[in-house]
This record gives C-alpha cells, structure tokens and sequence, in this order.
C-alpha cells in the first residue's frame, strides 16, 4: 500500500450533462479515512462518485485521485488498480457465484494472480457473505446482493473506496456491521460514502462534505452538523443540522 | 485470464450456444449420412457446407455476449477497472467461442467415428477445411461480439443472426470467386483438394476479420484495429482474384480400386469401402441380364465423381443407399431402389437424347424403359438416380411402368430366345449411339 | 388504457418493425425471382422460411413486459389479453408478409409466407412460456435454419411434419405442423405466460 497524504483533491470542478450542470465549481480535499457524502436528490453525488470513479470527464477543473490526474488518460490504469467502487445501480450476472464474482473483479483489477483467491476470500469475508459465497446470485436478496457488490469493490484493498448507497437494501444489524467495515476501511483507505442516511454518517463517518446544486454547502465533522441544527427539522440532532445548513443554501 | 475464462464457460451462454450448434450440427449431419458416410473429404466438406447456419448461429451468440455488459448494467462498473480493455474482450470472447466450436467440433467428432472405421482413404488434406472452418466459428463469434457491445438491444442478437442467413446465402448466389470470401460452402466436392493458398487465405481472411472486429471495439484509437484490417484486405483481394472453380481433382481418391468377377466392380480409392456391398448386389441384380453380349461387365460404384474407369464401364450412383455406417441399403431416399439403379446403369443412357424433337427423345426413353424389363422383372421403386457423363447426378421418377411400355416389353418377353438376346445386342448398340431411328425401328419391330 | 400497454410492449417499434421486414421480404423475393439462372418464383424458398421467423422474433419482443410478475400481480384478465396478443400479433404479421406474395401466392408466396408466419410464432410463443421472451429467438432461428439445409432437396411431402419451411402450400403435412405448434404455443402461453426472466442472461 502506497502512503498518500492526499487521495482525494478536487479543484473547481465543473460538469456538466448536456445543458445541466450537475457540479459547479467543487472543492474538496480528501484523506485517509471515512467521509461522508450528503445532500438531496440531484445535488450531485452521484456525479462527484462517477467523477472519482474515471467514468466520467469533467467539462473543467482537476481532479487528482492518488496522485494522478484522472481527466486525462495518461495515469489512469495505475490510478483504476488502486480504485474500488460501488456503483449506485449494481449490474451484476446472475449466474455467477459471489466467489466467482468477485473473483473476476479482482482479475479485472489486475490483482496478481497467485494473491486473487486469498483476496477473493478476505473480501467475501469482510463483506460478510462467507456463508453464501457459492451461491449464485441470482438467489441472493437485495441486501446480500449489495454486499456481494462491496466484496467486489473491497477486492483489490483499494486506496480510495467509493462507495454509492451501500446501505440500501441493508437490514438494521447489516448496517452495524457495516459501519464497523468502514470504520476498518478508513484506517489506510479513503473512503467515500454517498448515502441519504445520515445517521449512517454520523455513526461511522470521520467527516461531511454536504453538496448542493453541485457545490460544497458544508465540510466537516458530525458533531459540527449537528451543531448546526438550530432551525431545522428532523428526529435527531444531524438532521436537523442537515435541514438547517440546506434551508440556508437555498435561501443564500 | 484461463480462471475467468472457465467460471464464464460454466456460467455465461457458452452452454447454450455449444448445445444449439450441437444439436444443429448433429441433426443435419444425422438427415443427410449419405452426404459424407465414409469418406473423409465429404465429411469435411459438408461441415463447412453447414456453416452457412453455423456462423449466422455463431454471430448471434457473440452479439448476445457483447450485449451482456449494458443488459446488465455492469458497464460504467467495468470502465472503472484498470485491465485494458482488449484482455476483457477476449476473455469474453474466449468461453462462446469455445461454446461454439466446442459444439460443433464434439458432434463433427461423434461422426467422424463411424467414418474412422470404414475410411478407406484419409488424404487430400480434407483437415484444412475442418481448421478453416474452426477459425471462421471464431471469427463470427468476435465479429458478433463487436457488434453486440456497439449495438447492446435484445434484438441484435437475432437479426444479426437472421441478416448472417441472408449474406450467407446471398452470397452463394453469387456465380464468382466471391464465393471463396464466405466459410460456407455451395457444394461439398468429394475426392478434391483445395490448394493449400486458398486454405490460407481464407483463414487469414476470416481471422483477420475476427482480429479487426475485436480491434476496433477493444480501444478508443484507431490504429490497432489498421493491421488486421489491412490483412483482411489483403487477404479478401487475394481471395476474389482467383478463378470460381478451384477445386482440383484429388487423384489419389479418385483412382479406381476394383473387385470380383462378372461383374467386376470398381469405385474410387476414398468409396471402396462400399465394394463388399455393391458386389452382392450388383451380382444378384445383374443376372438378369446374363448372356446379353456387349453388356457392360466393368460396374463403378461413384458417389459424386466419376473414376477413371474407361468408358465401357457402367457406373451407378450408390449416394442415395449409403448407411451413415459406410454400408449400402437396398432403398434410398425419395423411395428409390438400388437395384433398379444397376439395372438402369448398366444399359446405355436413358438421357442421351438432346435434340427438340419429342418423338424421338420418347423413342430413346421408351427403348430404354423396354429394354431394362427385358425378361419380364418389374422394376421396384419410384425414382431412379444415375450420373451423367459430365458425373452429375441426376433423378427421375415415373419408374413404375407405363402400361404402353408394359406391352412391348411384354411382346419382347414373348420373343424366342435367340430374338430376344439379339433385339438386346442391338439395342445396346443403338442406345449406346443413341440414334433415335434405330432405336424408333427396335421398338417397331415390337409393335 | 390500452395504449401505455402497448407503448410498454414496445408495440409501435414493432409495428414498424413488421413493415420493414415485409418490405425487405418483398425486395428479396423481387430479386430471387428475377435472376436469370433461377426459376422466378419458385426461387423463392429462402424468403418464405426466413421472413416469417425475423417477424416472429420481432412479435416476441412484445410477449412479456419489464416485470411480468409485477404485472400478473395486477387485476387485468391475463390469459385473456395473452390469447388476444397472440391471435393478433399472428394476424397482423401473417397479413403483412402475406400481401408482399400476393403476386403468386401458391409457390412460395402469399401461402407459404402466412403458414411459416404461424409456425414460427407458434414456436416463439412456446420458447417464451418455457424460457422467457429474451431467449426466444434462439430456438426458432437455429431450427429454421437447421430444416432448410437439412431438408431432402428436391422436397418431399413425407417429411412435411419437420421440414415445414421449405414445404410448398400443396403439402398438408406442413400447414398441420404449422397448426400444431401454433396450438401448442398458444395454450403454454395464455395459460402460463412468458416464463419470468430474473435469469435472463448470464
């Protein structure tokens, strides 16, 4: 594993979709660790993941994902092995087993040959689906599905772990020990969690980067969201500092 | 990449496609075992004369394969992996090609046993036809594969596959040396051998295509795609600019190896395995003709070709009665009969005749139909095959008499022997220069 | 009500779809049986086989919806509308390719074009009941394809119950292999429906 101060570094990042812009001059600058992703639907991070994933080219600004410059094509395959990525819609071939599933992850991440099936176990493992790994997916439920999808993305002990709504579809004792997964992920890794679940971010994530029509409205740690709160809505102190910091976005 | 490789063998479409191009294979090859019983060179032949459903097959399984990553919504997941694109294309490439020829070679193999054990000529280099024809399967399938990832809806599989049936054969219409550019072939020509440049530039052809197909998908520049492509040129130029016919006669297979007395039988190298057969028949059969002077005593069994027996040699066409285990059965296909074949065969030819006049070609054929009942025996069957001088097999029907040829080969049965035996000797002679007023004058004197 | 049904179904693609495909039939056919070295319209074997199974594969399309089981699950008289869908789609397709033979309907033309129509949708629609409408392409394609190489040439009416799409209109052996896998098909389809496809493709 490389040591990297920065994983993440986004400069003025503009992207757009036809006539849309979906980000508009974001900033954002991401260590080792757990960072949580919010904001409402159409915000735009789904976007920034896609950005960080390589799959989509900005129309400007630079985007560095471990030290390489991801809008050009010159580092990326170096960039794409140390890359792990959950995808918010997760495509998967039914009849694969979640063994050979992620096995063929890990061959299209170019993880070395011999190190592939002791990699493929310790994802399976950690993703918590030791039990069912020579299923076929097809029989998986929606849950298992989306944990055999973050066995996937773990294969290659990635350096920056994007991850879009993993908690969806995941039962309430999934979610812990998810949290605790990610608590792991974090010591080394960057990872990178879009989620609508805020309570989700306040439990695991080290900080929150809050995006609104494309731009970063708040950066910071949970408690400072939920230091916010006043003003805003919601069961619980993150929320309301989630509803509060948006309400003053939007009437900024 | 072989692990992956074996997980997508087992688990993606290469089951179903080697089990329908097995099936296919197989059904065809059980319908037509006369087409290449025992002999290497037909059998060759006709698999490649099969790839004209087999390579349509193959292009809607690859295009299947190709559409798999946008059905199932893994393709921004994959674009973020690090292998270059080509790796993932040809491993999935690998396992429906694998499917395919895996299909097509296993029931290939399954009838090449029963051949293996009669065969009775194994050169010709009929194998380059086989090799061809795998690289061809390939080459459908990367082509398919291509396509299907540029074109990922459902329904590119199956009107590739159909619009596959329509080239092909649109292109078997063509009377030309385009022809050489499609795997399939119109006709299997039995005991031939294709020069070897011609095996070789098809399969640089056909894996050039292949090559190109995966080259221009597999990578966003252009260039890695420009060296197969210019192959493929090469190649396709090289393929066009010969003549239509390249066959050559393969000698070896052709050269006549006889057996037994009265009559004495013969076939080609490649077909002798039928002689046991064809001289128990042609024996018992052709007794019916004992003690006619000038009745052919030389009979050629042939399949597609005639052998270099010399001219007062019969020959008759066994195709119809071969048993896919080499063996000959007394009827064929269309109800036909073998043993009105010999008897028909070995009498001057029924077809002779190609003047306008329909007078005298019914002379040439009533003569024809008198003389081979000549002592009484009904003819079995509906149709009877015979080969032309230019060796190309034809049928007819209307075998079973008709009461006008009844009557006279009645009066010639009522004949006294010595008549008899003489109105034969001089219907040889007429039919075999088939002079319609001779002929007309040996049916007046029965009339 | 019926019109999101059928925008769903990807009807009026289809429809557009058929239209191509009988013009294609009929510029083929044109071409077959114009060549000099052919004999006019009894060169037109290979687009009565092959044109019924390209709109049959286009109407399979329309045999089952994103989530069939979604839409069973509504109260809709299912068998109903899948007997109707079929009889329909037959017609409309059968009539399509028919009126492109009109010409010489007898020696594979209008006939022969309406019957193989009925025969592939009948093995399109049992293909869909037992395998879902995604696969349904396959068997009829590889079988078409199968019987018109196979198939005794000259063809012969003892063989009609297999080789039904090469067999000319005066073989009846063939127009009762048409109505026995059309009968077949639509009995396994109203009843059952496309077969759900969670497995579609792997």
């Amino acid at each position: 594993m490389t040591i990297t101060s920065t994983h993440v570094d986004v400069r003025d990042l503009v992207v757009r979709y036809r006539r849309r812009t979906a980000l508009n001059g974001l900033d954002l600058r991401l260590g080792a660790g757990v960072h949580g992703l919010l904001g409402p639907n159409g915000a735009g991070k789904t976007t920034l993941m896609r950005v960080l994933a390589t799959v989509v080219r900005p129309a400007s600004g630079g985007v560095t994902v471990l030290d390489g410059d991801v809008t050009g094509d010159a580092r990326l395959r170096q960039v794409r092995r140390r890359l792990g990525y959950l995808p918010q819609q997760f495509g998967y071939y039914p009849r694969f087993t979640v063994r050979e599933f992620v096995e063929y992850f890990a061959w299209l991440k170019e993880v070395p040959r011999d190190r592939i099936p002791a990699a493929v176990d310790r994802a399976i493992e950690r993703a918590g689906l030791l039990d069912r790994a020579d299923e076929r997916l097809k029989r998986l439920s929606g849950g298992m599905l989306r944990r055999a999808g973050i066995a996937q993305a773990i294969v290659n002990d990635p350096d920056v772990l994007l991850l879009d709504e993993p908690t969806a579809g995941l039962d309430p004792e999934q979610r812990v020990d998810f949290r605790e997964l990610l608590r792991v992920l974090g010591v080394d890794a960057c990872v990178l969690v879009s989620t609508h679940l805020v309570e989700d971010v306040a439990a695991a994530c080290a900080d929150v980067t809050l995006l609104h029509e494309g731009r970063a409205v708040f950066r910071g740690t949970p408690a400072e969201l939920a230091a916010r709160g006043a003003g805003g809505d919601g069961d619980s102190p993150i929320e309301r500092g989630y509803t509060a910091v948006l309400r003053a976005a939007r009437s900024a | 990449m072989g692990r992956v490789v074996r997980i997508d063998v087992r688990r993606g479409i290469a089951p179903l496609a080697a089990l329908i191009v097995l099936g296919v294979t197989f059904a065809v090859l059980v319908t037509e075992t006369e087409m290449w019983a025992g002999r290497w060179s037909a059998l060759a032949g006709y698999l490649r004369i099969l790839m004209i459903v087999l390579v349509p097959l193959a292009l809607a399984a690859g295009a299947w394969q190709g559409g798999r990553e946008r059905r199932r919504r893994l393709g921004e997941l994959l674009a973020t992996t690090s292998l270059p694109p080509w790796r993932r294309l040809t491993a999935a490439w690998a396992p429906v090609a694998t499917g395919v020829v895996g299909g097509f070679l296993l029931a290939g193999g399954v009838v090449a046993v029963p051949v293996a054990l009669v065969a009775t000529y194994s050169g010709g280099g009929w194998w380059w036809l086989v090799v061809v024809g795998v690289i061809a399967l390939g080459a459908a399938v990367a082509a398919g594969l291509a396509i299907g990832t540029v074109l990922p809806w459902r329904l590119t599989a199956p009107v590739l596959g159909l619009a596959g049936y329509v080239v092909m054969g649109a292109v078997t219409y063509a009377r030309d040396s385009r022809v050489w550019l499609s795997p399939a072939l119109d006709d299997a020509a039995e005991a031939s051998v294709l020069p070897l440049g011609d095996h070789v530039a098809q399969a640089a052809w056909f894996a050039a295509i292949g090559a190109t197909a995966l080259a221009v998908v597999a990578s966003r520049r252009r260039w890695p795609a420009l060296v197969p492509a210019a192959v493929a040129v090469v190649a396709g130029a090289v393929l066009v600019s010969g003549p239509a016919d390249r066959w050559r006669d393969d000698a070896a297979a052709r050269e006549p190896v006889c057996a037994g007395t009265e009559p004495r039988v013969c076939a080609g190298r490649e077909v002798a395995f039928v002689l046991d057969d064809f001289q128990a028949y042609a024996g018992r059969t052709l007794t019916v003709y004992a003690g006619i002077e000038g009745i052919p005593d030389t009979v050629g069994a042939v399949t597609a070709y005639r052998p270099a027996l010399g001219d007062d040699a019969a020959v008759v066409s066994v195709r119809p009665y071969l048993t896919w285990r080499g063996t000959l059965a007394p009827t064929g296909e269309y109800e036909a009969d073998l043993e009105t074949d010999l008897r028909y065969g070995v009498l001057p030819n029924r077809w002779c005749y190609d003047g306008e006049d329909p007078r005298e070609a019914d002379a040439v054929w009533t003569a024809a139909d008198v003389a081979v009942r000549w002592n009484g025996t009904d003819l079995v069957g509906e149709v009877a095959n015979v080969m032309d001088d230019d060796g190309s097999i034809f049928w007819f029907g209307g075998v079973g008499a008709d009461p006008a040829v009844a009557a006279l080969a009645e009066r010639l049965r009522a004949l006294p022997d010595a008549a008899r035996y003489d109105w034969m000797e001089r219907y040889l002679v007429a039919g075999e220069a088939c002079d319609p007023a001779a002929l007309d004058a040996l049916l007046d004197e029965l009339r | 009500m019926i019109r999101p049904h059928l925008r769903a179904r990807y009807v009026p693609g289809v429809a557009a779809g058929l239209v191509v495909v009988a013009a294609l039939a009929w510029a083929a056919a044109e071409w077959l049986s114009s060549r000099p070295y052919l004999d006019g319209a009894e060169a037109r074997p290979p687009v009565a086989a092959l044109a019924p199974v390209l709109a049959a594969v286009l109407v399979s399309v329309t045999l089952a919806g994103a989530d069939e089981e979604l839409e069973r699950s509504t109260a809709r008289p299912w068998r109903a509308i899948r007997l109707a869908h079929v009889l329909v789609g037959t017609t409309v397709s059968a009539a399509a390719l028919a009126l492109t033979g009109l010409w010489e309907p007898a020696r594979y033309g209008a006939y022969e074009l309406a019957r193989n129509t009925v025969a592939a949708m009948g093995m399109v629609t049992v293909a869909t009941a037992l395998a879902g409408a995604a696969r349904a392409w396959a068997p009829v394609i590889a079988y078409t394809g199968a019987a018109y190489l196979a198939a005794p040439k000259p063809v012969i009416a003892g063989t009609a119950w297999w080789t039904w799409p090469v067999q000319p209109a005066s073989a009846p052996g063939a127009w009762w292999a048409a109505a026995a896998w059309f009968a077949a098909g639509l009995v396994l389809y109203a009843r059952n429906g496309a077969r759900p496809t969670a497995d579609r493709d792997a």
